[in-house]
């Protein structure tokens, strides 16, 4: 804890006053009067000092985590408490650490008030998430911390551009096509395009609240983490560098097609403009951006939620209640119930026919969930944790070239709707299994040295629960489909073997979900989590 | 002479009009003492009849005559037809049952119930009255109700079941239909279980901010100056302009007849669109 020059109170930063606060005696500082916090080696006194320090690093206390290795850096005594990371409540006091000095910083401009009402109001439509997610004992575990970010920046200065442009114009029966040579001093300051740089920060998060307006950023002072936490970065700033050029190409170049100077020239060859940003770049900077943190533990695994701490943008990973779907479930059934029984003529055939395609629709829904699974397994979804896993470095995910694929299936599916009248309902099934295939090319893994595509590989008992559930049902439905018994009590068999084991299947499905949106907890000195959870 | 010819032709028109009317009016005559000739009741009240056709001979003398019985009730609101065949000329037993139902009543209200050897399926065929209060989901139900009966050789009870049904719909009683409320129940509770999972999925999706947000939240100046263009090339071609009203180059038939789908008796029914009768029915193997 830092004491107030002024009473000995306990000082911390106030996001709405944008200044370092006293609560007992209510004076108030600007941060950047006191740039130096200096702690006492035997960590007793942590003290404001109105003296700049040239240095590299600054002082101050890191925690660590016996359960998980994860750390934090906070001047606080609370942070001893629990770990934001796994959860856990057995976190010991820390040491005096030196910390590289991170360049930039944008204070926090939301309290943990502002907080936790985004996050309440986030969880209003969802309700099928556990009650304890809801609570206020979760709730108040909120934690404001400031995760290391790479900031990219890229500067072009007076640089004589020579480039390419070319028209179409239609007149009658022909086109006309002009070619131009362009070219312009172009001035050009990017400044902030940023990706998380610390593997802890799961990148799914990190971006669903990106972005963070880099025009509130300032000079990094330590008094701005009086009262929050500190992350510090193990992501090499070369993960994203690719990325930032590519972004701010693709934004100069439709600057470029908007500029008065080249506008209407159709400005295409663009190459001179990367070349440019590429020399120009300069080092990428740290900085420390807000975020509010949750951590729920959830049986062996934890679930992370994550509010902008600037912007009050929202991310959560809300697993869903198995008891909660099953009531909702129940009470939704009630006025199907009352229109398929009333509305709807149900044979013995259409019953057993409608059953079967629902059971596939739900086929297709498990081998979904699994790929995502296999995704999430392998950090193909986080670009961070990926770099700094020892198995796949070198792995990246290729959206396939029919990036619509699960469009195109849809395509698929409602064609045969309305072809199920003359072919007859082998039609729909034919096309569910087509849906099922072209999603599960929706994607390639690919190893980006060699370049090979690599196949998700499912483990078998991973997917034998769903598939063999699914499978029994809809073998038995297909051969009484072609048997055609006279018996309806077959067909009513057939139809009730398929709906229960499709409802069982659901168990699974929402197990899967709930891997989903739950992590494995996290071992930092074991990189991947606990991969038994 | 001419005024004769007149006179003579006038005579031969009329002659021929009131033979053609008196045709008409004796066909009519006795196309209804047919029927009526042919039925095993008549209702005093409404006209309607009963009538049975066991031309596949399912029945002995004594059920025939049961069976007359207890279908009186049903002609409080239409005639009541059992039909029996062992060769059905059509393919499909619907088909049989609806061209029947069309010559013996036309659109009257009615319920044929047919017995189908040849196919081994059951019909009911309705219209009118009984129809509007039946349809084709509770006549799936009764042939469901009484296939089994027909699977036994029991087709006196089914008849008479298949009669009562649809005596006790008439009059607004419920009939025994469980299996049909079990799966709608099971239908019902697995449509829910896959739109709840639908909602939660979009729910749960973490909407990743796009590349356009995350260069509009960097700092950004772009100035661009002392710009030229120059034209170093320029080409035409030709690309004559397609309209979509020129028409097409292929084929196309602009009508034509196209022919109607079959009847199929486990699809509930059908519908036909001439002058035929408008009613509907359901039926099941047995």
């Amino acid at each position: 804890m830092l004491s107030c020059p002024s009473c000995g109170g306990i000082l911390r930063f106030e996001p709405h006053l944008q200044r370092i606060y006293c609560d007992n005696c209510r004076s108030n500082f600007a941060p950047e009067d006191y740039p130096n916090i200096k702690v006492a080696v035997e960590e007793k006194e942590i003290s404001l000092e109105r003296s700049y320090d040239e240095s590299a690093d600054y002082d101050v206390i890191r925690y660590t985590c016996p359960q998980c290795g994860g750390t934090i850096l906070s001047y606080d005594d609370t942070a001893a408490t629990f770990c934001s990371y796994c959860g856990s409540n057995a976190f010991i006091k820390g040491n005096l650490s030196q910390e590289k000095k991170p360049d930039t910083i944008i204070p926090f401009k939301l309290t943990k008030e502002d907080c936790e009402k985004k996050y309440r109001d986030s969880l209003t439509m969802k309700i099928f998430a556990p009650s304890k997610f809801k609570s206020s004992v979760t709730i108040d575990r909120f934690r404001g911390i400031y995760m290391p970010y790479w900031v990219y920046d890229f500067d072009i200065n007076n640089k004589r551009l020579a480039l390419t442009g070319s028209t179409e114009t239609r007149n009658g029966d022909f086109i006309t096509k002009k070619e131009y040579a362009l070219s312009g001093t172009l001035d050009a300051h990017y400044a902030g395009i940023s990706f998380d740089a610390a593997s802890k920060f799961s990148d799914n998060l990190s971006m669903a609240i990106a972005p963070f307006n880099y025009k509130d950023a300032t000079g990094f002072v330590p008094s701005y983490l009086l009262g929050f936490y500190a992350d510090s970065g193990d992501v090499s700033h070369s993960t994203y560098s690719g990325d930032a050029l590519n972004m701010a190409v693709d934004d100069l170049t439709t600057e470029f097609k908007r500029k008065p100077g080249f506008l209407g020239y159709g400005v295409s060859d663009t190459s001179q403009v990367t070349n440019a940003l590429r020399e120009q770049r300069t080092k990428p900077k740290i900085g420390m951006f807000p975020v509010w943190f949750l951590s729920t533990k959830v049986g062996k695994r934890i679930s992370y939620a994550v509010v902008n701490g600037q912007t009050g943008k929202v991310a959560a990973d809300i697993p869903v209640s198995p008891f909660k779907y099953l009531v909702w479930s129940l009470l939704l059934a009630i006025p199907l119930f009352l229109i398929f029984s009333s509305f709807c003529v149900l044979n013995p055939g259409r019953v057993l026919t409608l059953s079967l395609i629902l059971t596939i629709a739900s086929w297709v829904i498990s081998s979904c969930q699994l790929r995502e699974l296999y995704k999430r397994n392998h950090s193909l979804d986080d670009r961070g944790l990926q770099s700094m896993d020892a198995k796949h470095p070198h792995v990246t995910l290729v959206p396939n070239k029919v990036e619509s694929s699960i469009a195109a299936g849809f395509f698929i599916f409602f064609g045969a709707l309305l072809l199920m009248p003359f072919l007859g309902w082998i039609t729909l099934i034919i096309a569910l299994v087509i849906c099922n295939a072209l999603n599960s090319n929706s994607y390639k893994i690919k190893d980006t040295i060699t370049g090979k595509v690599i196949k998700p590989k499912i483990p078998l008992k991973e997917k034998l629960p769903s598939y063999l559930k699914l499978g029994i049902s809809v073998a038995a439905s297909v051969i009484i489909l072609f048997w055609t018994p006279v018996q309806d009590t077959i067909y009513y068999a057939g139809a009730a073997l398929c709906i229960i084991m499709t409802i069982l299947t659901y168990i699974d499905i929402i197990g899967q979900h709930n891997k989903l949106t739950t992590r494995e907890l996290p071992q930092f000195n074991v990189r991947g989590g606990d991969r038994n959870a | 002479m001419l005024k004769r010819m007149s006179l003579q032709n006038t005579r031969f028109f009329f002659t021929v009009l009131l033979a053609l009317v008196a045709a008409i009016i004796m066909t009519l005559v006795c196309g209804t003492s047919v029927s009526a000739a042919k039925a095993d009741y008549t209702n005093p009240d409404t006209g309607y009849y009963v009538l049975i056709e066991d031309d596949a001979d399912l029945l002995t003398a004594s059920e025939e005559s049961e069976l007359a019985y207890k279908m009186r009730s049903v002609t409080e609101y239409g005639n009541a037809v059992f039909k029996s065949i062992d060769y059905n000329p059509y393919y499909y037993t619907s088909t049989f049952a609806h061209e029947y139902y069309d010559e013996l009543m036309g659109n009257k209200s009615g319920a044929v119930f047919l017995i189908d050897m040849d196919n081994r399926e059951l019909y009911l065929e309705m219209d009118g009255a009984i129809y509007k209060k039946l349809r084709e989901d509770k006549a799936n139900t009764i042939t469901d109700n009484t296939y089994s009966y027909a699977s036994k050789g029991q087709y006196y009870l089914c008849a008479n079941t298949a009669f009562e049904q649809v005596y006790q719909v008439l009059e607004g009683e419920r009939i025994a239909q469980p299996m049909k409320y079990t799966c709608a129940a099971l239908l019902a509770i697995l449509v829910a279980f896959i739109f709840n999972f639908g909602l939660i999925n979009r729910a749960s999706k973490l909407k990743s901010a796009s590349n356009n947000d995350l260069i509009t939240s960097a700092v950004r100046t772009v100035t661009l100056s002392d710009t030229s263009a120059r034209l170093v090339k320029e080409s035409s071609r030709y690309s004559p302009v397609v309209t979509s009203s020129s028409g097409s180059s292929g084929y196309r038939s602009s009508g034509g007849s196209r022919s109607s789908g079959s009847y199929r008796s486990s699809g509930g029914g059908h519908r036909s669109s001439g002058g035929g009768h408008r009613g509907g029915g359901g039926g099941h193997r047995f």
